[in-house]
């Protein structure tokens, strides 16, 4: 029986070997990028409230570098991909400001941010599995049906 | 003096996280999986950590309650640029993303606020 590309492709995995082709100008790009975004909000958190300059914290400021990173180096479509993957980290974004809101208030450690990084990992994994196994199921009821 | 102590900090910080969730991404496979580090928590857990240890709680419980708009302008922008991003490519798309992003977080701080 034939595997279509979508089931063939795994739905996760790991290859350390990349990092071998990772060039210190593409991480000095993003070190750039990150350490701007904190200096911003950190600017706005001054000028304004610490909510405005929270908000900054969830920009997307290392997107527009990956992505034409990626575009560069392979593909849009895979540039298109990448985003998609963002929408549920995005969305696991809120999922860690609100543990980290909920941990803040009743122990006032910064292990509640650790645990709110956990959680950003969690609900994004999840939300991607889901979405991942609905996404190829449909593809290859539609394949079925076209053959 | 302090403000700018803590601001190259954060800098420092904000960029050392940014490199190794992008180092992470990087090892991972395929892309729609590896796209969930492109919105990964580095700049947050980066600043909050500076936040939370040199200002305290109550700071940091004030920025993550702007984040929460943060997140959803992103999901939101990252969803008005790919069609986009489909046609015109990266640059263009990232545009619309960090444009979109702008707008939906002015308007979410609004509503925030009042």
């Amino acid at each position: 029986m034939k595997q279509s590309p979508a089931q063939a492709e795994p739905l996760a995995a790991v290859d350390v070997g990349k990092l071998r082709k990772v060039k210190a100008r593409e991480l000095a790009v993003r070190f750039a990028f990150g350490a701007a975004i904190s200096v911003v909000a950190g600017l706005v958190s001054l000028a304004t409230n610490p909510t405005a300059g929270g908000m900054f914290l969830a920009f997307p400021a290392i997107l527009p570098a990956t992505i034409t990173l990626i575009e560069r180096k392979e593909s849009t479509a895979q540039t298109v991909h990448d985003v998609q993957g963002a929408v549920l980290g995005a969305l696991g974004l809120m999922v860690f400001a609100l543990v980290a809101r909920a941990g803040l208030e009743r122990t006032g450690s910064p292990a509640a941010l650790l645990a709110a990084g956990g959680a950003w990992a969690g609900a994004s994994v999840l939300a991607y599995v889901v979405v991942e196994k609905i996404r190829r199921r449909m593809r290859s009821v539609s394949g079925e049906g076209n053959s | 003096m302090q403000d700018v102590a803590s601001l190259a900090l954060k800098a420092l910080n904000g960029g050392l996280f940014v490199v190794g969730f992008a180092l992470l991404g990087e090892m991972l496979q395929p892309k729609r999986f590896s796209g969930l580090f492109s919105a990964a928590p580095s700049i947050a857990l980066a600043n909050l950590l500076v936040i939370v240890l040199a200002k305290g709680a109550g700071e940091g419980i004030a920025s993550v309650r702007g984040m929460v708009v943060g997140g959803f302008a992103f999901a939101l922008g990252c969803l008005a640029g790919l069609p986009v991003l489909r046609r015109h490519g990266a640059m263009r798309g990232s545009l619309v993303i960090c444009a979109t992003w702008l707008v939906l977080a002015a308007v979410g701080y609004r509503v925030l606020v009042l």
